[in-house]
Protein backbone atom coordinates (compact mmCIF):
# COMPACT_ATOMS: atom_id res chain seq x y z
CA UNK A 1 0.00 0.00 0.00
CA UNK A 2 2.23 2.51 0.91
CA UNK A 3 4.55 1.39 -2.10
CA UNK A 4 1.76 2.34 -3.96
CA UNK A 5 1.54 5.31 -2.82
CA UNK A 6 5.36 6.25 -2.83
CA UNK A 7 5.22 5.53 -6.54
CA UNK A 8 2.75 7.56 -7.27
CA UNK A 9 3.94 10.49 -5.36
CA UNK A 10 6.87 9.71 -7.36
CA UNK A 11 4.97 10.19 -11.01
CA UNK A 12 3.60 13.16 -9.21
CA UNK A 13 6.19 15.32 -8.08
CA UNK A 14 7.12 15.25 -11.55
CA UNK A 15 4.27 16.08 -13.11
CA UNK A 16 4.02 18.92 -10.75
CA UNK A 17 7.60 20.14 -10.95
CA UNK A 18 7.02 20.51 -15.13
CA UNK A 19 3.90 22.97 -13.94
CA UNK A 20 5.66 25.24 -11.73
CA UNK A 21 6.41 27.52 -14.83
CA UNK A 22 2.77 27.30 -16.10
CA UNK A 23 1.19 28.22 -13.28
CA UNK A 24 2.81 31.06 -12.72
CA UNK A 25 1.69 32.05 -15.98
CA UNK A 26 -1.90 30.88 -15.56
CA UNK A 27 -1.86 33.62 -12.39
CA UNK A 28 -0.26 35.98 -15.15
CA UNK A 29 -3.28 35.73 -16.98
CA UNK A 30 0.03 34.63 -20.05
CA UNK A 31 -1.31 30.56 -20.60
CA UNK A 32 -3.93 30.14 -23.50
CA UNK A 33 -7.40 28.49 -23.08
CA UNK A 34 -5.79 24.95 -23.45
CA UNK A 35 -3.37 25.54 -21.29
CA UNK A 36 -5.47 26.71 -18.50
CA UNK A 37 -8.01 23.99 -18.84
CA UNK A 38 -4.86 21.09 -18.78
CA UNK A 39 -4.17 22.85 -15.50
CA UNK A 40 -7.25 23.30 -14.08
CA UNK A 41 -8.03 19.54 -14.73
CA UNK A 42 -4.43 18.90 -12.89
CA UNK A 43 -5.70 20.88 -10.10
CA UNK A 44 -9.13 19.02 -9.62
CA UNK A 45 -6.60 16.13 -8.77
CA UNK A 46 -3.81 17.66 -7.51
CA UNK A 47 -4.29 19.53 -4.10
CA UNK A 48 -0.58 20.56 -3.76
CA UNK A 49 -0.73 22.53 -7.09
CA UNK A 50 -4.63 23.80 -6.21
CA UNK A 51 -3.05 24.89 -3.11
CA UNK A 52 0.25 26.24 -4.29
CA UNK A 53 -2.12 28.43 -6.67
CA UNK A 54 -3.60 29.61 -3.97
CA UNK A 55 -1.26 30.92 -1.75
CA UNK A 56 0.39 32.72 -4.46
CA UNK A 57 -3.19 33.94 -5.10
CA UNK A 58 -2.74 35.27 -1.43
CA UNK A 59 0.76 36.26 -1.50
CA UNK A 60 -0.41 38.53 -4.50
CA UNK A 61 -3.44 39.62 -2.59
CA UNK A 62 -0.95 40.82 0.01
CA UNK A 63 1.03 42.86 -2.37
CA UNK A 64 -1.67 45.20 -3.46
CA UNK A 65 -2.71 45.72 -0.47
CA UNK A 66 0.88 47.00 0.47
CA UNK A 67 1.43 48.72 -2.11
CA UNK A 68 -2.18 50.84 -2.70
CA UNK A 69 -0.25 53.93 -1.61
CA UNK A 70 -2.36 57.00 -2.70
CA UNK A 71 -0.40 60.24 -3.27
CA UNK A 72 -0.45 62.96 -1.71
CA UNK A 73 -3.72 65.40 -2.36
CA UNK A 74 -1.86 67.69 -3.48
CA UNK A 75 0.50 66.08 -5.86
CA UNK A 76 -1.42 66.25 -8.97
CA UNK A 77 -1.85 70.20 -8.42
CA UNK A 78 2.30 70.22 -8.30
CA UNK A 79 1.92 68.21 -11.68
CA UNK A 80 -0.41 71.18 -13.33
CA UNK A 81 1.83 74.06 -11.72
CA UNK A 82 4.87 72.54 -13.43
CA UNK A 83 3.30 71.68 -16.94
CA UNK A 84 2.45 75.90 -17.51
CA UNK A 85 6.30 75.93 -17.93
CA UNK A 86 7.36 72.66 -19.23
CA UNK A 87 7.26 73.43 -23.03
CA UNK A 88 9.58 76.52 -22.68
CA UNK A 89 11.80 74.77 -20.39
CA UNK A 90 12.29 72.16 -23.07
CA UNK A 91 12.96 74.44 -26.14
CA UNK A 92 15.09 76.61 -23.87
CA UNK A 93 17.25 73.29 -22.42
CA UNK A 94 17.79 71.89 -26.03
CA UNK B 1 1.37 49.18 -39.96
CA UNK B 2 4.35 50.57 -40.41
CA UNK B 3 7.38 50.92 -37.74
CA UNK B 4 10.20 53.96 -37.75
CA UNK B 5 13.26 51.45 -36.87
CA UNK B 6 14.96 54.58 -35.27
CA UNK B 7 12.24 54.87 -32.61
CA UNK B 8 12.90 53.31 -29.63
CA UNK B 9 9.39 54.20 -28.43
CA UNK B 10 8.26 51.14 -30.48
CA UNK B 11 4.29 49.96 -29.49
CA UNK B 12 3.35 51.68 -26.90
CA UNK B 13 3.70 54.48 -28.80
CA UNK B 14 1.51 53.26 -31.49
CA UNK B 15 -2.51 53.25 -31.32
CA UNK B 16 -4.21 53.76 -34.97
CA UNK B 17 -4.23 57.67 -35.69
CA UNK B 18 -2.04 60.28 -35.78
CA UNK B 19 -1.90 62.55 -32.83
CA UNK B 20 -2.24 66.03 -34.67
CA UNK B 21 0.34 68.60 -33.24
CA UNK B 22 -0.99 70.24 -30.86
CA UNK B 23 -0.67 73.66 -29.23
CA UNK B 24 -0.16 74.17 -25.53
CA UNK B 25 -3.82 74.34 -24.31
CA UNK B 26 -4.49 71.39 -25.98
CA UNK B 27 -1.83 69.65 -24.96
CA UNK B 28 -2.84 70.25 -21.24
CA UNK B 29 -6.25 69.12 -22.13
CA UNK B 30 -5.23 66.00 -22.95
CA UNK B 31 -2.68 65.46 -20.59
CA UNK B 32 -5.44 66.30 -17.65
CA UNK B 33 -7.66 63.36 -19.19
CA UNK B 34 -5.15 60.78 -20.46
CA UNK B 35 -2.51 60.96 -17.54
CA UNK B 36 -3.57 62.88 -14.34
CA UNK B 37 -5.59 60.33 -13.87
CA UNK B 38 -2.61 57.69 -13.27
CA UNK B 39 -0.88 59.89 -10.91
CA UNK B 40 -2.02 57.87 -7.63
CA UNK B 41 -1.09 54.39 -9.03
CA UNK B 42 2.23 56.12 -10.97
CA UNK B 43 3.33 57.76 -7.21
CA UNK B 44 2.69 54.17 -6.12
CA UNK B 45 5.19 52.74 -8.61
CA UNK B 46 7.30 55.34 -7.62
CA UNK B 47 7.63 53.91 -4.69
CA UNK B 48 8.75 51.44 -5.65
CA UNK B 49 12.13 52.50 -7.27
CA UNK B 50 12.62 55.16 -4.71
CA UNK B 51 11.43 53.63 -1.29
CA UNK B 52 11.00 57.02 0.20
CA UNK B 53 7.77 59.07 -0.22
CA UNK B 54 9.60 62.62 -0.51
CA UNK B 55 11.75 61.34 -3.83
CA UNK B 56 8.87 59.49 -4.97
CA UNK B 57 6.82 62.71 -5.25
CA UNK B 58 9.55 64.25 -7.19
CA UNK B 59 10.27 60.99 -9.32
CA UNK B 60 6.73 61.31 -10.25
CA UNK B 61 6.61 65.54 -11.14
CA UNK B 62 9.31 65.01 -12.94
CA UNK B 63 8.34 62.11 -14.86
CA UNK B 64 4.76 63.44 -15.65
CA UNK B 65 6.80 66.57 -16.98
CA UNK B 66 8.83 64.85 -19.41
CA UNK B 67 5.93 62.68 -20.10
CA UNK B 68 3.81 66.10 -21.04
CA UNK B 69 6.47 67.32 -23.24
CA UNK B 70 6.93 64.02 -25.00
CA UNK B 71 2.89 63.43 -25.53
CA UNK B 72 2.53 64.56 -28.92
CA UNK B 73 4.76 61.75 -29.80
CA UNK B 74 1.92 59.24 -28.72
CA UNK B 75 -0.45 58.41 -31.04
CA UNK B 76 -3.95 58.52 -29.89
CA UNK B 77 -5.58 54.94 -28.87
CA UNK B 78 -2.32 53.64 -28.09
CA UNK B 79 -1.19 52.25 -24.55
CA UNK B 80 -0.61 55.56 -22.51
CA UNK B 81 -0.68 54.15 -19.27
CA UNK B 82 2.20 51.51 -20.49
CA UNK B 83 4.00 54.51 -21.95
CA UNK B 84 3.62 56.74 -18.83
CA UNK B 85 5.40 53.68 -16.35
CA UNK B 86 8.00 53.94 -19.04
CA UNK B 87 8.62 57.57 -18.17
CA UNK B 88 8.91 56.91 -15.57
CA UNK B 89 11.40 53.66 -15.25
CA UNK B 90 13.79 56.21 -17.71
CA UNK B 91 13.16 58.89 -15.43
CA UNK B 92 14.42 57.03 -12.54
CA UNK B 93 17.44 55.38 -14.31
CA UNK B 94 18.52 58.85 -15.83
CA UNK B 95 18.04 60.90 -12.33
CA UNK B 96 20.01 57.94 -10.42
CA UNK B 97 22.44 58.08 -12.92
CA UNK B 98 22.81 61.33 -12.93
CA UNK B 99 23.27 61.49 -9.34
CA UNK B 100 25.51 59.25 -8.73
CA UNK B 101 27.73 60.51 -11.57
CA UNK B 102 28.70 57.33 -12.51
CA UNK B 103 29.62 55.83 -15.28
CA UNK B 104 26.40 54.27 -17.56
CA UNK B 105 27.76 50.32 -17.86
CA UNK B 106 27.74 50.21 -13.67
CA UNK B 107 24.95 51.64 -13.21
CA UNK B 108 22.34 48.79 -13.29
CA UNK B 109 24.97 46.61 -11.37
CA UNK B 110 25.42 49.21 -8.46
CA UNK B 111 21.44 49.71 -8.72
CA UNK B 112 20.75 46.34 -7.38
CA UNK B 113 22.98 46.29 -5.01
CA UNK B 114 22.39 49.45 -3.30
CA UNK B 115 18.42 49.05 -3.27
CA UNK B 116 18.61 45.13 -2.75
CA UNK B 117 19.90 46.58 0.70
CA UNK B 118 17.47 47.56 3.57
CA UNK B 119 16.76 50.84 4.40
CA UNK B 120 17.82 51.84 7.22
CA UNK B 121 15.59 51.19 10.58
CA UNK B 122 13.86 48.20 8.97
CA UNK B 123 14.31 44.57 10.12
CA UNK B 124 16.48 44.02 7.23
CA UNK B 125 16.75 40.51 5.96
CA UNK B 126 15.42 38.95 9.17
CA UNK B 127 11.65 37.67 7.93
CA UNK B 128 11.68 34.81 9.73
CA UNK B 129 8.31 34.81 11.86
CA UNK B 130 8.62 35.29 15.56
CA UNK B 131 7.50 33.04 18.28
CA UNK B 132 4.23 34.53 18.25
CA UNK B 133 3.47 35.37 14.82
CA UNK B 134 4.24 31.88 13.92
CA UNK B 135 1.79 30.66 16.44
CA UNK B 136 -1.00 33.43 15.29
CA UNK B 137 -0.22 32.92 11.85
CA UNK B 138 -0.43 36.55 11.23
CA UNK B 139 1.21 38.58 8.30
CA UNK B 140 0.66 42.43 8.00
CA UNK B 141 2.28 45.12 6.51
CA UNK B 142 5.73 44.72 8.13
CA UNK B 143 6.37 41.42 6.92
CA UNK B 144 5.39 42.23 3.23
CA UNK B 145 7.41 45.43 3.43
CA UNK B 146 10.40 43.39 4.63
CA UNK B 147 10.01 41.15 2.07
CA UNK B 148 9.34 43.29 -1.44
CA UNK B 149 12.91 45.12 0.16
CA UNK B 150 15.01 41.93 0.40
CA UNK B 151 14.43 41.84 -3.54
CA UNK B 152 16.59 43.11 -6.38
CA UNK B 153 15.23 46.72 -7.75
CA UNK B 154 15.00 44.71 -10.60
CA UNK B 155 13.09 41.72 -9.38
CA UNK B 156 10.32 43.91 -7.24
CA UNK B 157 10.01 46.63 -10.07
CA UNK B 158 8.51 43.40 -12.12
CA UNK B 159 6.40 42.04 -9.79
CA UNK B 160 4.88 45.30 -8.57
CA UNK B 161 4.19 45.48 -12.29
CA UNK B 162 2.47 42.63 -12.79
CA UNK B 163 0.70 41.62 -9.75
CA UNK B 164 -0.45 44.95 -8.55
CA UNK B 165 -0.45 46.74 -11.93
CA UNK B 166 -1.68 43.50 -14.13
CA UNK B 167 0.70 44.33 -16.50
CA UNK B 168 1.30 41.46 -19.34
CA UNK B 169 4.72 40.30 -19.97
CA UNK B 170 5.04 42.01 -23.31
CA UNK B 171 4.31 45.46 -21.81
CA UNK B 172 6.60 44.79 -18.68
CA UNK B 173 9.53 44.16 -21.08
CA UNK B 174 8.40 47.89 -22.73
CA UNK B 175 8.46 49.49 -19.61
CA UNK B 176 11.53 48.43 -18.15
CA UNK B 177 13.02 48.18 -21.91
CA UNK B 178 14.35 44.46 -21.67
CA UNK B 179 13.32 41.47 -23.10
CA UNK B 180 10.06 39.40 -22.36
CA UNK B 181 12.49 36.74 -21.43
CA UNK B 182 14.15 38.79 -18.72
CA UNK B 183 11.24 40.08 -17.13
CA UNK B 184 10.22 36.07 -16.73
CA UNK B 185 13.48 35.44 -14.64
CA UNK B 186 13.33 38.31 -13.02
CA UNK B 187 9.37 37.58 -12.04
CA UNK B 188 9.90 34.04 -11.49
CA UNK B 189 13.29 34.69 -8.91
CA UNK B 190 11.49 37.98 -7.27
CA UNK B 191 8.15 35.55 -6.55
CA UNK B 192 10.35 32.73 -5.34
CA UNK B 193 11.80 35.15 -2.90
CA UNK B 194 8.36 36.35 -1.27
CA UNK B 195 6.96 32.93 -1.79
CA UNK B 196 9.67 31.72 0.52
CA UNK B 197 9.28 34.91 3.24
CA UNK B 198 5.75 35.06 2.76
CA UNK B 199 4.55 31.46 1.98
CA UNK B 200 4.71 30.05 5.92
CA UNK B 201 2.54 32.63 7.08
CA UNK B 202 -0.17 32.52 4.53
CA UNK B 203 0.08 28.69 4.47
CA UNK B 204 -0.48 28.59 8.47
CA UNK B 205 -3.32 30.74 8.00
CA UNK B 206 -4.54 28.44 4.95
CA UNK B 207 -3.98 25.68 7.52
CA UNK B 208 -5.84 27.25 10.88
CA UNK B 209 -8.75 27.69 8.27
CA UNK B 210 -9.29 24.49 7.75
CA UNK B 211 -8.83 23.56 11.15
CA UNK B 212 -6.24 21.41 10.90
CA UNK B 213 -4.48 23.02 14.19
Amino acid sequence: MSQVAGADGGAHAHRCGDLAERIERYLDGELDAAGIAQLRTHMADCFPCAEEVEVREQIRALLRAECAELAPVDLVARVRARLATAVDEGTTRG
Amino acid sequence: MERDPDDRADTLLRGGTVRRELDHEGRVRAFEAEALPHVDRLYAAALRYTRSPSDAEDLVQEAMTTAFRSLHQVEEGSNVRAWLYRVLHTTFLSQYRRSQRRPLEDATEDLEQVTSRPPPGTPGSNTAPSAEQTALGAVGPDEVRAALAALTEEQRVAVYLADVEGFAYREIAEIMETPVGTVMSRLHRGRAALRAALGPYVERERMVERGER
